[in-house]
């Protein structure tokens, strides 16, 4: 196994790529994909089925696509896309995979709006709005069940008062919070 | 549609975007925030639907965004409000990218994915305060809540069946009470 520089050396020599094909394999993730687990898709898409990347080509990115802001699927079509094909390659994979479910979105809003006056609907979307949050809990409580750490459940506790209690411009707390909370992990190893 | 609109929707979601670290889910807290609070672009039943619509469709949940785009500005909102939202992170991304084949040592990157999970958390959980406090914050919410979490962290179902079982439950509380 060369884990070494193979990837720094010189462009990623892949057979030519068809945006159509990209375009494809965004378009079906997008619009075949309910409530997330997004990811599990590319893998298979991009390394198991063509040989767009390798596995540690495709961690490495999954990696980056993690600690940079944004969703991580949306980063990853970008990372995937300029591997591929460079800022062409990039748009289309983001096009594909955002623009219709964007339509599906709004006219499925516009449906509902011609509705909203019907007391059922707005209860309803009361109940999938308030089960929708319980899938974000569940997210953040893997998280905190990772760690471990009271340090790192502290940093939580005080970012989620700054920004959902106090309401604190989040823009500025994370620009605080985040080096402060990057330079504990660096400096102990069970925090995060 | 005016111009100051749009403008008012960049400067909303290229901030939100910057630090979006974790994807939307961070974010929901400051959106209802600005869109409701800041800017009274919609009301808390606007920010309700959208939440639930954009979680229902499929596809990226960032189609949140695009939604309260379109609600506040039609087409033209939902495209600014996208752009505003997907351009700043896909920049980071692609340059990213090409630092990244460059420095191919993972130590730090390791760390630095454990300093920023605590704030995602934190932020996480101001996303859902704001949801529930949207639905009326009451009890009824946060049970559904609780027990939607336990359902999931119990086994992994598919989220979209969860939602789908949220809403027959209430259908049936709504028609039967």
């Amino acid at each position: 196994m060369h884990d070494d520089t193979s990837v720094t050396t010189a462009e990623p020599q892949h057979p030519a790529v068809r945006l159509s094909e990209l375009a494809g394999v965004f378009g079906r993730i997008g619009l075949g994909s309910f409530g997330g687990g997004l990811i599990a898709w590319i893998h298979r898409d991009a390394v198991e089925r063509r040989p767009w990347m390798n596995d540690a080509e495709f961690l490495s990115g999954y990696a980056l696509c993690r600690i940079l802001p944004g969703a991580n699927i949306i980063n990853f079509a970008v990372y995937l896309g300029v591997h591929l094909r460079g800022l062409i390659g990039a748009t289309t994979a983001l096009l594909s995979l955002v623009v219709p479910p964007a339509i599906i979105g709004i006219i499925l809003f516009q449906i509902y709006e011609r509705y909203h006056g019907i007391g059922a609907a707005q209860f309803v979307l009361d109940g999938v709005a308030a089960t929708a949050a319980g899938l974000n809990v569940a997210t953040a409580v893997k998280a905190l069940r990772r760690s471990r750490n009271l340090l790192a459940a502290t940093v939580a506790i005080v970012v989620f008062v700054a920004v959902g209690i106090l309401h604190w411009p989040m823009l500025w707390v994370v620009m605080v919070a985040a080096p402060a909370s990057v330079a504990l992990a660096w400096r102990t190893e069970s925090y995060g | 549609m005016d111009e100051d609109t749009l403008w008012a929707l960049v400067r909303v979601f290229v901030p939100i975007s910057l630090v979006s670290f974790g994807g939307l889910l961070t974010t929901i807290a400051e959106i209802q925030h600005q869109t409701i609070a800041v800017h009274g672009w919609i009301t808390d039943r606007d920010f309700i639907d959208i939440f639930a619509i954009a979680r229902a469709a499929p596809g990226p949940g960032t189609l949140m965004v695009t939604l309260v785009g379109w609600h506040v500005a039609g087409w033209m909102g939902a495209l600014v409000a996208s752009l505003a939202f997907y351009v700043p992170t896909s920049i980071m991304v692609g340059a990213g990218a090409i630092v990244w084949r460059r420095y191919r040592n993972t130590a730090w990157r390791e760390k630095i994915e454990r300093g920023l999970s605590p704030i995602a958390t934190g932020l996480i959980f101001a996303g859902v305060y704001a949801v529930l406090n949207a639905v009326g914050g009451t009890i009824a919410a946060f049970a559904t809540a609780g027990v939607s979490a336990a359902i999931l962290l119990w086994r992994p179902l598919n989220p979209f069946l969860l939602l789908c079982g949220g809403a027959a439950v209430y259908l049936l509380v709504f028609l039967f009470s």
